[in-house]
């Protein structure tokens, strides 16, 4: 039977859902961090994950930071950096707080090349660096800067000038038809990748010239999880106008650091709720075990927020295979996640659950009352030089955030 | 107006029957002005139900003794003082005479006999009783003992000495018997037939007996047991007397056994000789106890009276009709019209009908307050055997005068939160001759104060009795109704309407669910997966959900989350 203060919250939750599924969420352009990040500042550095000071990070968001400093010139050796960071004279702030999301170690700072989105609907834009895998796991070189410098200076303009000319790409519709052919945009973005390298190549050719347009698609072609950017913003695109709809048990956001878990629940609005970031049940590449591994990180889980990856596991079989699930234990899992779910998607959906539509906005309630929270699936990075990464596998959020959030939210409500 | 004082005077050296002193007593309390009357031997129990009763004069306890007759009136003094001075006259001839011959002793009877007794009936006093049976015995007689209040261990000696002797004990506290067509204490006049009555209950017997006459069947013999004879310490001697003879009568095709308690041994013992019996035995034994396991010995086991008497109807000629059957939409309509926690008061002139009544009214409202067993009861429904010695010693047995039964009903009828009023009335040789004629008054008056208070109230009776009785039947049923009583065919049926009438309401009739009007369709098992596994082995498309305990059963958790379904 449902209680008054029930009925609020499922009414608050529709409102939620609506606003996770229906808008669309087009690629925009790319630019530089310093010149469309809200807030950004030149000693700024941003990082995923909840808040955090700097002696507490774990070491590869660390080295991610050290590098970002680095590369912004902001020091030129390593210790310098360290001195700098230790007498706080760098800003760090989670990616969260600045409209933006960051995978792995999310680190972002001012010259570094965003992808930006917009929500068609609500107008709000968000930013995810583009994907690089190097620094964000905690590698940083000379060779590294330089593409990075590349990306933000080359690429980035490149991009940016090609979505001006085609007036953007629609995100939604090209997800919904990627999560059909074997993706579940969080750690399976091939088919994704192949598809927004498809809509936008033409246009690229013109913005490119002959010249440069050989390095950008190789660019697609070694990064095809490059979508995961995309996928990111677009996850924060839309969890942006979702937040603070009041008496809403949803979950709108699940970000990690390395050494904590963090969610956000729309009814209690910009509240950080945290557990320890747990380890990671994975698969290694030769040579590492989980010794070497450090935990749950990345503000990738906005994808899960918004019925992606882990909410859609049952369509990328393969993807959940490196965690070494068989295919009925991926679908049990996908299953186990809708129940966790305020609503369903319309847009995206399961053929093999009779195209049943993903779970959608992760209640917390449901996540206390089964004891479940929702099973991701992530990359894992190295803990100790030479950092990188170094397997992937699935991970079980901590129950405390979802307790202390549901705890927060009977008291707001009553 | 005169002042209200209880004054007394005592008979010294005087005896008479406690039943003869009754009618005396009534005989004064007829009298204008006349509250209370009490006479009764002088004995300390007697003293102590005077006392109890507001009767005990002063001087009373210091002056009499037990062969005194004590004489104890209330009401205003003029009329007090009136009866008092005309109570030798009454005590000594009391409205009735007995038209027998007199004798001042048992051997003087026996002897002017003449070898012709066969019986000796003996009512005296408890403490006398014992022996005045005892001689009656050895001079070759049956004896039926309707005195109470004799010494088990007497009892016992009785019974074990006329089995010596080949003869029978009815008794002590056996208060009917039929024998030859002859009625013996307070009995019924019913056709002689096929059905042999042995009780260990007065008005059991009755009701048996009186239900068979109005099934068309009829009684061969009736022997009254006595109160004690089932109990273990007694042994049950008097019942392996009397099923022998029953089992041997060629008149007895069937035999009807009513009791209200049974020991345990003499339950075993029972159920040895069932199997041995010739004749089919049907037992209706009131109250709580198992003994339904007869029926595995082949007998019938009634769980009421007039059960019992359809079944023994049945054994002997297959005809049983009519069946019992309750009116239950009668019961509906009443509970309808008397709405919520109303009570049930029971007052009631015969023992066994009394039990029988409240194991009905029990088994639909939970323990009921009652002098049968269950003083401490805490409930708003009463039912009390009038009966009893606690209420019959300075009045008479509601069976010889129902005068305090008719206050109880009138009074029940006053009390705001009554619902149900149930009585009996037991007609018969030894009963009032007009038992209706007071209870009738009693109730119409009762109905019309609760009327004009704006309340109603259900009067349910059965008549135990037939149209042959001298206060016949029919007549006492009419006056009955006619005052605004329901009359129902049997004791049990009057319990039963009562007892709905105040019960709990039914649940709204349910409409018709597709429960089995659809096919079979998915089964979703929750829990066990044990039985989603059998399910699945007969071919049943189940759905299983790994249950898990909500919150991983933290209590606060779930309350939380309970408030915030």
């Amino acid at each position: 039977m449902t209680t008054t203060a029930g009925q609020r919250i499922d009414q608050a939750n529709a409102e939620v859902v609506r606003r996770l599924t229906e808008p669309d969420v087009r690629w925009v352009g790319v630019g530089r961090a310093i010149d469309h990040v809200p807030g950004m500042r030149p000693n700024l550095v941003l990082h995923s994950g909840p808040p955090i000071e700097w002696d507490d990070m774990c070491p590869l968001q660390r080295e991610s930071v050290l590098g970002a400093v680095l590369f912004e010139g902001l020091a030129t050796t390593r210790d310098e950096a360290v001195t700098l960071l230790d007498r706080g004279e760098i800003e760090l702030d989670p990616c969260h707080e600045h409209s933006a999301v960051g995978a792995m170690t999310g680190v972002t700072s001012a010259s570094m090349g965003m992808l930006i989105v917009e929500n068609a609907e609500f107008g709000n834009r968000a930013y995810c660096k583009v994907v690089e895998r190097q620094l964000q796991f905690g590698q940083h070189s000379e060779e590294i800067f330089a593409n990075l410098l590349w990306l933000a200076e080359d690429l980035g303009p490149a991009l940016d000038e090609a979505l001006g000319a085609i007036g953007g790409i629609s995100l939604m519709p090209l997800i919904a038809k990627a999560l059909h052919m074997g993706d579940e945009c969080h750690n399976r973005n091939v088919a994704a990748t192949a598809l927004v390298e498809q809509a936008i190549a033409p246009a690229l050719a013109e913005a490119a010239g002959p010249g440069r347009l050989p390095r950008m698609l190789r660019y697609f072609q070694d990064i095809d999880q490059c979508f995961l950017g995309l996928a990111m913003a677009t996850g924060k695109a839309l969890t942006e106008p979702a937040t603070a709809v009041d008496g809403s048990s949803v979950v709108t956001t699940m970000a990690r650091n390395g050494v904590e878990f963090g969610i956000k629940v729309s009814g209690l609005g910009d509240r950080w709720f945290t557990g320890p970031a747990q380890p990671i049940d994975g698969a290694f590449l030769p040579g590492y075990d989980d010794s070497q591994a450090t935990r749950d990180i990345g503000d990738s889980t906005i994808t899960e927020t918004v019925g992606l990856g882990g909410m859609v596991a049952a369509n990328a079989l393969t993807a959940g295979a490196i965690g070494g699930a068989g295919a009925q234990q991926v679908i049990d899992r996908t299953r186990d996640n809708m129940e966790l779910s305020a609503g369903r998607s319309k847009a995206f959906t399961i053929p093999v659950l009779d195209f049943e539509g993903g779970g959608v906005g992760i209640d917390v309630r449901q996540v206390v009352k089964l004891d479940m929270p929702p099973m991701l699936l992530t990359g894992i990075g190295g803990n100790r030089p030479p950092f990188g990464r170094i397997g992937a596998g699935q991970v079980l959020p901590p129950m405390d955030p979802f307790v202390a959030a549901l705890r927060a939210l009977g008291e707001s409500l009553s | 107006m005169s002042e209200i004082v209880t004054r007394g005077r005592i008979l010294t050296g005087q005896y008479q029957d406690s039943v003869w002193l009754m009618r005396a007593g009534e005989a004064l309390r007829a009298r204008d002005g006349i509250d209370g009357v009490g006479i009764v031997m002088g004995t300390p129990r007697n003293l102590e139900l005077l006392e109890e009763g507001g009767l005990l004069f002063e001087g009373a306890r210091e002056q009499a003794t037990p062969n005194d007759i004590v004489v104890a009136v209330s009401g205003e003094a003029e009329a007090v003082d009136a009866a008092l001075a005309d109570a030798p006259e009454v005590v000594r001839k009391p409205a009735g005479a007995t038209a027998a011959r007199s004798f001042a002793s048992l051997r003087g009877a026996l002897a002017a006999a003449d070898g012709a007794a066969s019986l000796a009936l003996v009512s005296v006093n408890g403490e006398h009783a014992a022996s005045e049976a005892r001689e009656a015995l050895e001079a070759g007689l049956d004896v039926m003992v309707f005195s109470d209040n004799v010494d088990v261990e007497d009892e016992v000696a009785l019974k074990r000495r006329a089995a010596e002797l080949g003869r029978v004990v009815m008794g002590p506290d056996c208060g009917t018997a039929i024998l030859s067509g002859v009625g013996l204490g307070f009995a019924n006049e019913v056709p002689r037939g096929a059905v042999g009555v042995v009780a260990a209950s007065g008005t059991g017997a009755q009701a048996v007996s009186t239900l068979l006459a109005g099934r068309g069947m009829g009684v061969s013999q009736l022997i009254g047991l006595g109160g004690r004879d089932l109990e273990d310490e007694v042994g049950g001697a008097t019942l392996a007397s009397a099923l022998a003879a029953l089992d041997a009568d060629p008149d007895t095709e069937t035999i009807a056994l009513v009791a209200k308690k049974t020991g345990q041994r003499v339950l075993a013992d029972l159920l040895a000789r069932v199997g041995q019996l010739r004749t089919p035995l049907v037992a209706c034994l009131l109250g709580q106890g198992p003994w339904w396991v007869l029926e595995l010995a082949g007998a019938r086991v009634a769980r009421s009276l007039d059960e019992a008497a359809a079944a023994a109807s049945g054994l002997v000629d297959g005809a049983k009709a009519p069946e019992p059957v309750v009116d239950t939409a009668l019961a509906t309509e009443w509970r309808e019209r008397l709405g919520d926690g109303r009570a049930l008061h029971g007052r009631f002139a015969g023992g066994t009908l009394a039990q029988e009544a409240l194991d009905v009214a029990a088994a639909l409202l939970g323990p009921v307050r009652s002098n049968l067993g269950g003083e401490d009861i805490d409930s708003p429904h009463t039912l009390i055997d009038l009966g009893d010695d606690e209420y019959t010693t300075n009045a008479p047995h509601p069976m010889i005068n129902p005068t305090q039964q008719a206050e109880h009903l009138r009074a029940a009828l006053g009390e705001a939160d009554t619902g149900a009023v149930l009585f009996d009335v037991v007609i018969g040789h030894g009963s009032h001759e007009d038992p209706a004629g007071v209870l009738a008054p009693a109730i119409a008056e009762g109905l019309a104060e609760a009327g004009r208070e704006g309340r109603e109230a259900l009067v349910a009776c059965s008549v135990c009795g037939t149209d042959g009785d001298p206060q016949q039947r029919a007549s006492q049923v009419e006056q009955l109704a006619a005052a605004g009583a329901t009359v129902l065919r049997t004791n049990a049926e009057a319990a039963l309407l009562a007892a709905l009438a105040v019960a709990s309401p039914p649940a709204a009739v349910a409409e018709v669910p597709e429960l089995l009007g659809r096919p079979m369709g998915t089964v979703v098992n929750v829990g066990s997966s044990w039985f989603a596994d059998a399910l699945a082995a007969q071919g049943v498309d189940v759905v299983h959900v790994d249950w898990r305990p909500p919150a991983q059963g933290d209590d606060e958790l779930r309350e939380l989350l309970d408030s915030l379904a």
